[in-house]
């Protein structure tokens, strides 16, 4: 080769990868083989685990329950259980460490009381857990639920939370418990084998969410159960709310909640989904109260007077079907202990979970398992 | 009936009712298009879009069905591309024109499934084009061959005009007119009211260039119509380049190619770099960038600087991924097409990014535009003008808006500043020297790239957006919120970009490359692929220069 010409190819290679030549056949297949076989290998490798630990597929579950676990294994095993499941409303509204605290008290012997609140769960999404919770061998002597009125709405195209709880959240054993209750069966299946055969692409939001939050917008992260305390309870990180900013947030509400309970009616797939639930504590054994969680002066006046008594009336009727009762919170609190209306600041959890353990808990756990009256 | 604000997506809604709303659509007067959210504008797009081929013939509905974007990271892409090259590849070799027939049909399938009646008026001007070189070279008459180059030339940039500047011009005519009391007696056209079919530059210019070479007889006019449309239509570079010539597609065009792994290497090389620059960078840029940009008065001054980092590094690992995907893909195909950028941000001056940045726009540029006009042989004064004049344009086609024609004009300018600077210091051999020094070239490097950078604002359509953007950013104030994301992941990214650039320029990559053993190659390319995966965001964006 004449020496302009090396001269030349040998600048183009320094300076830029294009002309990166390689120098023999075989070298290039192998090296295009290699990359492929790793790369569906990585994939497949990934898409497995995930099926074996749903902790990666879905952190908001898996964090949670490690820390159920820990907390459990700590209080040992003559501790009772009280687990509440329900939404982000739980999940800032039940400080677990207070209600154990209480509870202990009154009840003379340790007792684990966990918030399993997850953001933008609904009844398919809590029937989903609890079936987990169970093949883990989590038997709580008591489960408070909530309801979310929101999510029991009888809408089209299937439960308000297919929104949220997307396929690539659960295993393939728990793909049919999705279409059972009401979500696209095109839409599901083609989402989670898409998780199963592209693990990397899309469960990446809870893969970086492990590594690297600070990279991801707070919408797609997936890091709400890791930063709640040890028995799963969170709060906001204001505390103080002005005026403008709960008008913002209770705006926020407003566009979110207000069209859907303008026409409340519970039914279809979200109350088969609850229905299955209750049914499943109903054969376990398990006392369910299920709780119509606080809200404030605002969002109540969002619900028609007829809607909200067809509510009370659904729940007092799915009550007495299952042999449960319900506790109406909805005017627990002052508009103070709310950041939006509806989801609690400190001061209103506190507030809720002593009145929640002290009027009904305690009670219901004294009867039931015969502790000492105090 | 009203118009529902907010609009509902077009997904999901019956074929009747996204008619309905697409003729109300129509109806609104520009005060009213103008009042409405940039989100609901691209709402409206969506809506008529969906209205549109909801009207097309079912089979071009099918087409658009399967591949919904012509993007290259699509699902919808990878099948369509597989489903090709497969067809492409069994053909037996020595029917090579079976196999250009295969890339014709799927080029114009690839631009249909974007828009069905663009995709005919496309290979319609093609093949005017083709017909026109083919009397030009039908004559030895100098002044028919020119009115027929002419005639070729104009056609073009009249459907570029009427489909990119129409509404430009005659909204700037009718305020004009308004102004001086005339009064614009037509309606001003609203964002609403223009399309702009995908990639009509880039094909325009190729179909000049082609014109002008054909009348230089630089290239000769090409016999076969089918290779001629592969030439304009071949789907890597239809829609955002490189902008290729004549003479190297046509001869590579009319070779038979043979399958080669080596090239297989090179072409999955190219796809998985440009990938990870869309994915990884661009994309990610632009959750740093896009809602800065969008609002920039509500944003404090740090934001905004680093918010115009941001989108300087966008618009790089954009486009050339962009290029890096195109040239890959045409690559695996058995074509080789032009490198489109060479490391810009390294550059010691404006001049050396123009030789850096859009390559293959700058050398189209340069050959059939400041040449023409005088180029670099005449006098200073004409010789500036000349470059004002190419800078000028080549900012207008990136689009039909005052912040383009300004941002071409920063680039001119600077371009002029450095060529004066450049001959002032020849003649201070120790300025010269300094500068020319490692620390120099350092300082000139950073300088270059802080231009740039600034003039990146006006790469926007919004002009009065890049005003409040250059205010906020130099009066500087805290006042207004921070980026809409921790910066520590756009400071990594800025450091890896960093870092690889100057592997590459030192020639490490090289080094290292030659000795890679295959296995390790592979993993390389493996890793490479699950990292932009894993770092793409949420929304995918579209290319930024599919707009041009």
């Amino acid at each position: 080769m004449p020496a302009p010409m090396l001269i030349r190819l040998r600048i183009a290679r320094l300076v830029h990868p294009a002309t990166l030549i390689p120098s023999r056949r075989p070298t290039a297949r192998a090296a295009v083989m290699w990359g492929m076989s790793l790369f569906f290998a990585v994939q497949l490798g990934v898409g497995l685990t995930s099926e074996l630990y749903p902790r990666i597929r879905d952190p908001l579950y898996g964090d949670k329950f490690v820390k159920l676990e820990r907390r459990r294994d700590m209080a040992g095993p003559q501790a009772a259980t009280v687990l509440m499941i329900g939404s982000s409303r739980t999940g800032l509204a039940f400080n677990g460490k207070r209600a154990e605290t209480i509870l202990s008290q009154e009840l003379q012997r340790p007792i684990t009381a966990f918030n399993f609140g997850i953001p933008a769960s609904g009844p398919v999404t809590h029937l989903v857990y609890w079936n987990r919770l169970l093949k883990s061998g989590v038997k709580p002597d008591l489960l408070l639920l909530e309801i979310l009125p929101s999510m029991l709405a009888d809408g089209h195209g299937g439960p308000l939370e297919r929104h949220w709880f997307f396929a690539d959240r659960v295993t393939t054993s728990e793909v049919d418990t999705l279409i059972q209750h009401g979500f696209d069966p095109t839409t599901v299946r083609e989402r989670h084998i898409r998780s199963v055969l592209l693990p990397a692409y899309t469960l990446r939001f809870q893969l970086l969410t492990r590594v690297i939050p600070s990279w991801l917008p707070w919408q797609v992260r997936f890091d709400w159960s890791r930063g709640a305390d040890e028995c799963g309870w969170g709060t906001t990180q204001t505390q103080f709310v002005d005026p403008t900013l709960r008008a913002i947030g209770t705006q926020r509400a407003h566009n979110e909640y207000a069209p859907i309970l303008a026409n409340f009616r519970p039914g279809g797939p979200a109350v088969g989904a609850l229905r299955e639930l209750l049914g499943t504590c109903r054969e376990q054994g398990i006392p369910v109260r299920l709780v119509l969680m606080p809200e404030g002066t605002e969002f109540r006046s969002w619900y028609p007077p007829e809607r909200l008594a067809t509510l009370k009336t659904f729940l007092g009727s799915i009550a007495t079907e299952y042999g449960v009762s319900w506790i109406d919170a909805q005017n627990w609190l002052p508009d103070e202990a709310f950041y939006d209306s509806h989801h609690m600041l400190a001061v209103g959890a506190d507030a809720f979970t002593d009145r929640l353990i002290r009027d009904f808990v305690v009670p219901l756990l004294q009867d039931v398992a015969g502790y000492p009256k105090h | 009936m009203a118009l529902p604000i907010p609009l509902p997506a077009p997904t999901g809604l019956p074929p009747e009712r996204l008619a309905e709303l697409a003729a109300e659509l129509r109806t609104l007067t520009p005060e009213q298009v103008a009042a409405m959210a940039p989100d609901q504008i691209g709402v409206a797009h969506a809506i008529q879009e969906a209205a549109r081929w909801a009207s097309q013939p079912a089979y071009f509905q099918w087409v658009h069905n399967l591949l919904p974007e012509p993007f290259f990271q699509t699902q919808g892409f990878l099948v369509f591309f597989l489903s090709v090259a497969a067809l492409y590849w069994m053909i037996p070799r020595r029917l090579n024109t079976a196999r250009v027939l295969v890339l014709v049909i799927a080029s114009f399938h690839f631009y249909a499934a974007w828009n069905a009646t663009l995709a005919f008026l496309v290979t319609g001007t093609a093949a005017l084009d083709y017909l026109f070189a083919r009397m030009m070279d039908g004559t030895e008459r100098r002044p028919l061959r020119r009115l027929i180059m002419w005639m070729s030339i104009l056609m073009n940039l009249g459907v570029l005009c009427y489909f990119k500047y129409r509404g430009f011009f005659l909204n700037e005519l009718h305020d004009l007119l308004a102004g001086t009391g005339l009064g614009g007696n037509y309606g001003k056209f609203t964002p609403l009211d223009i399309l702009i079919p995908f990639g009509i530059s880039f094909y325009t210019f190729e179909a000049i260039s082609y014109a002008v070479d054909v009348f230089q007889r630089k290239v000769k006019a090409e016999r076969s119509l089918l290779h001629f449309l592969l030439f304009i239509l071949f789907f890597p570079h239809l829609v955002a380049g490189p902008i290729v010539r004549a003479g190297d597609f046509l001869r590579q065009a009319h070779r038979p190619k043979r399958w080669n792994w080596i090239r297989v290497q090179i072409g999955l090389q190219f796809v998985l770099l440009g990938l990870f620059k869309k994915l990884a960078i661009a994309d990610r840029m632009a959750v740093f960038a896009d809602p800065v940009f969008a609002n920039p008065e509500n944003y404090n001054s740090a934001a905004l600087w680093l918010s115009t980092l941001a989108y300087a590094l966008r618009i790089y690992a954009d486009f050339s991924g962009y290029s890096d995907m195109a040239v890959g893909t045409a690559h695996l195909l058995g074509f080789k097409l032009t490198q489109n950028f060479n490391m810009p941000y390294l550059s010691a001056n404006v001049q050396e990014f123009w030789h850096r940045w859009h390559i293959s726009l700058s050398t189209w540029l340069r050959d059939y535009l400041y040449i023409p006009l005088g180029g670099s042989r005449c006098g200073p004064l004409r010789r500036n003008t000349n470059l004002m004049i190419t800078m000028l344009l080549g900012g207008l086609w990136h689009g039909a808006n005052w912040s383009y024609l300004i941002w071409g004009g920063l680039h001119g300018a600077m371009l002029v500043i450095h060529r004066q600077f450049a001959f002032w210091t020849k003649s201070r051999p120790r300025l010269d020297g300094t500068l020319q020094s490692p620390a120099g070239t350092v300082l000139r490097v950073l300088m270059t790239f802080f231009c740039v950078m600034l003039c990146w604002v006006f790469f926007r359509p919004e002009l009065d957006k890049s005003w409040v953007m250059l205010e906020r950013m130099f009066w500087i104030t805290t006042d207004g919120a921070t980026l809409p994301l921790h910066n520590r992941s756009l400071w990594y990214t800025v450091a890896f970009v960093l870092v690889c650039h100057l592997i590459v320029a030192k020639g490490v990559w090289q080094w290292l490359w030659e000795r890679t053993p295959p296995a390790m190659a592979g993993f390389g390319y493996a890793t490479c692929l699950t990292a932009a995966m894993l770092l793409a965001p949420e929304q995918g964006q579209s290319f930024i220069y599919f707009t041009f």
